[in-house]
């Protein structure tokens, strides 16, 4: 093969797979961010933060995997294709350690259809597939998360 | 997956020779900007430990910072048991004796016979059984034979849903089930107000009140777009203060009770409200 021929074929090559990751479909992968705001004002923001709803708790993985925050929700009801649950308690598992937090209260927006909704009485909305959660503690720290769901367990 | 792409993209472009010396470099780099951006850590990590640091991470570092909020408890919640609580003891306590009284007649004229085929005598059943346990013996002892024939059967009339007739269970809430979330007044049925020590709900205004068996509930506003508002709406009743006779008087999840004005869909008497198909039956 020759140096020309081996070019040309590199640039064809190249140009396929450049094709590929520009327009290409990009995978399920973790969209989570997640605030903690602690009462004495120190606020953490968590990217790419892992969602799972796996029968009918929700799973938050920091991106190093080394904490999992689970939400255990109630009262779902429908506000027109936006499902609205009150998160009724938390728990961390984290350093090989599971603990409750001194829930306080909290909601939880889960919009499963493939289109963005409108909260009720805001100019929020939810994107596809995703999910928006808000939940304060008894001392005070607030929590939040906005992403969309990677994985749903039934 | 888009950026091991682009950095194939990158190690072809630069040659086989160069590849092979970049390889190595390109896992580096990757994996720096994984940390980075991966974003575990807020700034720069250090930062995410208030004071210390230990002490706010059980592990010492990665995961959530959240170590102030946990008690020891390790368990998550109970679930099972909060949605239980609320509902046997609630029906229970209202049904039969305060139900007789009032409206029996009147709420069944208009469709009690179809109510009554469909499922008033199982509903009969069941929760005279139940009442009969926890407060009957009393009055039977006054009343109680004349009252269970004569009215045991006419009470428990169901008004079904207008609007989801054939819905099924949990027809009007996209077929999900719905379960009293703790903390939240009527477990939440009725709009997101929490619920203090005192069982009132915080930062809400009452709403007048109830008294059932010596019992005060207090009763709130309902809240739009809760599913309390979508009954309300169905049944295109006006929720009004409790407290004045004549009312519509709802009994609702949770110990929760609200009051509206009556209509041609739904007559003044105590009714018990069923969650699952949103409909009503009198007490």
């Amino acid at each position: 093969m020759t140096a020309s021929s081996y070019r040309a074929a590199l640039i064809a090559l190249l140009s396929m797979i450049a094709a590929v990751c520009a327009f290409g479909p990009s995978t399920a992968r973790a969209m989570g961010t997640m605030t903690i705001q602690q009462s004495n004002g120190v606020t953490n923001v968590y990217r790419d933060v892992v969602i799972k709803v796996i029968h009918n708790a929700l799973y938050m993985t920091s991106a190093d995997g080394k904490g999992t925050l689970v939400i255990n929700r109630a009262a779902c009801s429908y506000q027109g294709d936006l499902m609205v649950c009150f998160a009724t308690g938390a728990t961390l598992v984290q350093a090989g350690q599971t603990s409750s937090l001194d829930f306080k209260h909290g909601t939880l927006y889960v919009n499963s259809t493939d289109d963005a909704q409108q909260l009720a009485l805001s100019t929020t909305k939810v994107p596809a597939h995703g999910i928006l959660l808000s939940f304060s503690t008894k001392i005070g720290t607030y929590v939040s998360l906005t992403g969309t769901i990677d994985k749903v367990v039934k | 997956m888009k950026i091991i792409c682009w950095i194939m993209v990158g190690v072809l472009a630069l040659g086989p020779a160069a590849a092979s010396a970049q390889r190595a470099g390109g896992g580096g780099a990757r994996g720096g900007g994984a940390r980075a951006g991966g974003g575990a850590r807020p700034s720069g990590g250090g930062g995410a430990r208030p004071s210390g640091g230990g002490g706010a991470r059980p592990s010492g570092g990665g995961g959530f910072n959240l170590g102030r909020d946990t008690r020891p408890a390790s368990r998550p919640s109970g679930g099972g048991n909060r949605g239980n609580a609320g509902n046997g003891n609630r029906g229970n306590a209202g049904n039969g004796n305060r139900g007789n009284a009032g409206n029996g007649n009147r709420g069944s004229a208009g469709n009690g016979n179809r109510g009554n085929a469909g499922n008033g005598n199982r509903g009969n059943a069941g929760n005279g059984n139940r009442g009969n346990v926890g407060n009957g013996n009393r009055n039977n002892i006054n009343n109680g034979n004349r009252n269970n024939i004569n009215t045991g059967n006419r009470n428990n009339v169901t008004i079904n849903n207008p609007v989801y007739v054939n819905g099924g269970a949990w027809g009007w809430n996209h077929g999900t089930a719905w379960y009293p979330a703790t903390g939240y007044w009527g477990g939440g049925f009725w709009g997101a107000m929490a619920i203090g020590v005192t069982s009132a709900a915080v930062g809400a205004a009452v709403y007048g009140s109830v008294v059932s068996n010596g019992v005060t509930y207090n009763s709130y506003q309902v809240q739009g777009s809760s599913p309390g508002a979508t009954f309300l709406s169905d049944y295109q009743l006006t929720q009004v203060q409790c407290g004045p006779s004549g009312l519509v008087v709802v009994y609702g999840p949770e110990n929760s009770v609200i009051c509206a004005t009556p209509n041609h869909l739904v007559a003044a008497g105590n009714y018990q409200l069923n969650a699952e198909t949103l409909s009503l039956t009198s007490m």
